[in-house]
């Protein structure tokens, strides 16, 4: 599954582990999910999606 | 994150420690002990600081991320069936009075699986990070 996390934490100027903190996981966590290589659950996808104001479905691409 | 994995250190540490300490301090005793229920009792102190590094184990899975959980799981299903399968080895073998064992060699269970799993741990962690 694809996802532009990478892409709005730069857009944000936070580093992996600004955004790990933020969203209360580790930085290899975040790390993880940027290179896809580890897709988040429900929950914490929709944290990631609300802490960027944006709709779930604009950050994951399942279809990818 | 950084503060449990920071806990985590300390008190595996502290245990570690702990069970060095007791180990060479009781051990003796218990060999000299005369009467079988304090050699018994003496014998299981090394257990205490073993069940403290076990606690800060528990904490320390619990209290991780769903990513780091998936990490331990695998690293801890993997080295416990290695764990597991070379001991049913050596117990077969020693069934089959092929090689002689003696009850000590359980000691190494314990150290095996921490060592494997440890290992196991940094290396499927960084096949989910690589970039």
């Amino acid at each position: 599954m694809n996802n532009r996390v990478r892409e709005l934490r730069s857009a944000n100027g936070w580093s992996q582990a600004e955004l790990a903190e933020r969203l209360a996981v580790s930085r290899q966590t975040v790390n993880a999910i940027e290179t896809g290589k580890y897709d988040p659950s429900l929950p914490l996808a929709f944290t990631i999606a609300r802490l960027f104001g944006l709709p779930i479905e604009t950050i994951f691409d399942p279809d990818a | 994150m950084v503060v449990i994995e920071k806990r985590y250190r300390r008190e595996l540490l502290g245990a570690s420690f702990a069970y060095a300490v007791v180990l060479v301090i009781v051990l003796p005793l218990a060999r000299r002990a005369e009467v079988l229920g304090w050699q018994f009792v003496l014998a299981l102190v090394p257990l205490l600081p073993l069940a403290w590094m076990l606690r800060a184990t528990v904490r320390y899975i619990r209290d991780s991320d769903e990513f780091q959980r998936r990490l331990h799981l695998e690293a801890l299903a993997v080295s416990a069936a290695v764990v597991c399968f070379v001991s049913m080895a050596g117990g077969i073998l020693a069934a089959a009075n092929v090689i002689a064992l003696d009850g000590s060699v359980l000691l190494w269970v314990f150290p095996a699986l921490c060592f494997l799993f440890g290992v196991l741990r940094c290396q499927i962690a960084r096949r989910y990070t690589r970039e």
